[in-house]
């Protein structure tokens, strides 16, 4: 019996940061730079994607850059929004998931299909061609 | 449109005219609203009257004959018992319902949680153990010369890479900055004008690596893996 693996980034704490996409950050990297914008994107890898940034070196020198992709390995730390409670985040994350996956399966006709197309009406039509 | 034709007699004295058109007599059944409406000047026979707000609010007024009329409205029906009794059994459903979801809400596992808990046995315990017990936390970074400084704060989330998630930091750290300097630089030494002769000394500003120390507070911070040399309980 194979033990079920959870998804990759459930297993670190990758998940925090992919709760916090969409939200304005603050990224330190290893070099002193801060780069502040929009979290956009973050991989398993903690690559990130920062949308509208603006970089600031240590002498104070500031860059806008509308898009900027940033290595993982050269993140110090990234700055957390006060307003945000973490664990919260990374369960409505969670949940936003599964619901998505929910609907999927619904969608493709998994279990529960046939019920959620009588519900909506949806009767002569196969599940896949849909999409 | 019809009528610019006016009734006279609209506050009762000397009666009605006798050229009034039945569009827009308010008294007539040909009465005709849009005309009336179109009609400039044009009065109802009690201009002072609070309009009621909608046409239910005229049943009341309408004779019993129109079948509009409240009079022609089935009297209520009292509620059956057991109509209250399947209302009651709902409500007492749904508080159920209520308590149950928050119950499950409780004993969901929560993923951070979970993260910290496979990280239990071994060395990152000590870590497993700050998290279950709420305590602060010192956390010693590094960077690429040696160590940078250090952040003390609580545990909000840990990961087998020591990641952490961090709240309410204090930090002290140390970076290295360059900071201008005046210096003594023999003149003619491959820089600027030779003007002067060769030996003689200016002065000039130079930027120098210096080790800043520095102090910060944080309210939230993540902390990747690899930034993280010691960890230690700390007494706050």
């Amino acid at each position: 019996m194979v033990k079920k693996k959870g998804r990759a980034s459930e297993r670190s704490l990758i998940c925090v940061i992919q709760a916090l996409v969409g939200m304005k950050v603050l990224v330190e990297l290893k070099n002193d730079v801060t780069v502040k914008g929009v979290l956009e994107e973050c991989d398993l890898g903690m690559n990130i994607v920062i949308k509208d940034a603006i970089q600031e070196n240590l002498q104070g020198i500031k860059t806008e850059l509308a898009l900027m992709f940033i290595q993982g390995r050269r993140i110090r730390f990234i700055h957390i929004p006060k307003s945000v409670n973490v664990s919260d985040a990374v369960e409505a994350q969670r949940e936003r998931i599964r619901k998505a996956e929910v609907m999927y399966t619904q969608a493709m006709g998994g279990p529960g299909a046939s019920s959620k197309r009588r519900e909506s009406g949806m009767d002569d039509q196969a599940g896949p061609s849909q999409i | 449109m019809e009528g610019e034709r006016r009734r006279e007699g609209i506050d009762g004295s000397g009666g009605r005219a006798a050229e009034v058109d039945p569009a827009l007599d308010f008294f007539s059944e040909l009465f005709d609203p849009l005309c009336a409406l179109y009609t400039v000047g044009l009065q109802p026979p009690a201009p002072r009257v609070q309009p009621l707000d909608n046409l239910n609010k005229c049943r009341r007024i309408i004779p019993e004959v129109v079948p509009e009329s409240l009079a022609n409205v089935a009297p209520r029906v009292p509620r059956s018992q057991e109509s209250i009794a399947a209302q009651q059994r709902a409500k007492a459903h749904k508080s159920v319902r209520l308590a149950a979801a928050a119950e499950k809400e409780r004993g969901k596992e929560k993923i951070l949680d979970k993260i910290a808990a496979s990280c239990g046995e071994g060395p990152l315990a000590l870590l497993q153990r700050c998290y279950a017990q709420r305590r602060p936390v010192q956390v010693y970074t590094r960077h690429r010369r040696g160590l940078r400084g250090t952040a003390t704060g609580f545990l909000k989330a840990f990961d087998k890479f020591c990641n952490l998630v961090l709240q309410d930091v204090e930090e002290s750290y140390s970076v290295l900055t360059e900071a201008p300097r005046t210096v003594w630089v023999k003149a003619g030494a491959g820089r600027g004008s030779g003007a002067a002769g060769g030996g003689a000394r200016v002065q000039e500003e130079r930027l120098f690596p210096k080790l800043e120390h520095r102090k910060r507070h944080l309210n939230q911070v993540f902390v990747r893996g690899d930034n993280v040399v010691l960890v230690t309980a700390a007494e706050r």
